[in-house]
């Protein structure tokens, strides 16, 4: 159906709104004000309650934008890897991409709606279906050990978020993540080698 | 860019749908051996078994979040709206 202008008009303002929350929460956390993204959206600080009635609203709105993308880049990067270490390198990548946000994702989950904890599951779960597609072919030819997959799986989370939540002890200039990828991605497969 | 109206899978390639139709809405993962769709209770199963082998949730918590990704969801919406 064709949308007509101020349709067209009610929606870009909407993407604004979240393009500059993403911005914002990602820098200062999930507790900034909402004055601080009509700023960076550069409009008028009413015009976020018309396209989102409350801040829990907005939130669970961005969460829901963040989860369709990154599903979506996850599933296309992953599409093409048939090695667990290129599933590795390119989950890597897509949170490199997304790390500030990410990051806040993962540490500050108590500011977030109910609702985020689903988007959240719905993320791990692009991952856990690609990966599991691959470990349990490494395990049927024998190359990896016999680890239940949910196992395998959160350890490997288990291990990223350790290094992105301490990334000032890790690297406290640049990305810990582009600078320990090969370390944690390659030393993880030794582990898991029989 | 289709994307499944039953679990949100992008559908890019002949193998993605269920005996390789491409008119279908849903996708491989979503389908019956019989290539028609799975009922609101078997993808809500599925969806849950799913969550509890690759991410080891707790099964009250998967069958949960199973309900939560569904409700987004084309294919479901009838299955909520009464709430």
């Amino acid at each position: 159906m064709k949308q007509n202008k101020r349709q067209i008009q009610k929606e870009t303002t909407r993407k604004l709104i979240l393009q500059a929350a993403y911005k914002v929460y990602s820098n200062e956390g999930f507790d900034a004000a909402t004055n601080r993204i009509a700023k960076e959206a550069q409009i008028a600080h009413g015009s976020i309650f018309v396209h989102f009635p409350t801040v829990e609203d907005l939130k669970a709105g961005l969460l829901e934008q963040f989860g369709m993308d990154i599903n979506k880049q996850l599933h296309e990067l992953s599409e093409n890897c048939d090695s667990l270490e290129d599933i590795l390198y390119a989950h890597i990548e897509i949170l490199m991409k997304h790390q500030g946000f990410y990051k806040r994702l993962i540490s500050e989950s108590s500011f977030l709606p109910e609702q985020a904890r689903y988007v959240y599951v719905s993320i791990q779960s692009t991952v856990s279906f690609h990966l599991s597609k691959v470990i349990e072919k490494y395990q049927k030819e024998g190359k990896i050990k016999m680890l239940p997959i949910h196992f395998v799986f959160n350890s490997w989370l288990g291990l990223l978020h350790y290094y992105l939540s301490n990334e000032e002890l890790f690297a406290p200039e640049g990305s810990v993540l582009n600078r320990y990828k090969e370390e944690l991605a390659g030393n993880f497969l030794k582990l898991l080698a029989i | 860019m289709k994307v499944c109206i039953a679990c949100g899978m992008p559908m890019t390639k002949p193998e993605d749908y269920p005996m390789k139709d491409e008119t279908k809405g849903y996708c491989i993962y979503c389908a019956r051996s019989d290539g028609s769709m799975q009922s609101f209770e078997e993808k809500k199963e599925g969806m849950s078994e799913f969550i509890m082998k690759t991410q080891g949730l707790e099964s009250s918590v998967a069958h949960k979040a199973a309900e939560e990704l569904m409700r987004k969801l084309p294919a479901w919406e009838k299955y909520f709206e009464a709430e």
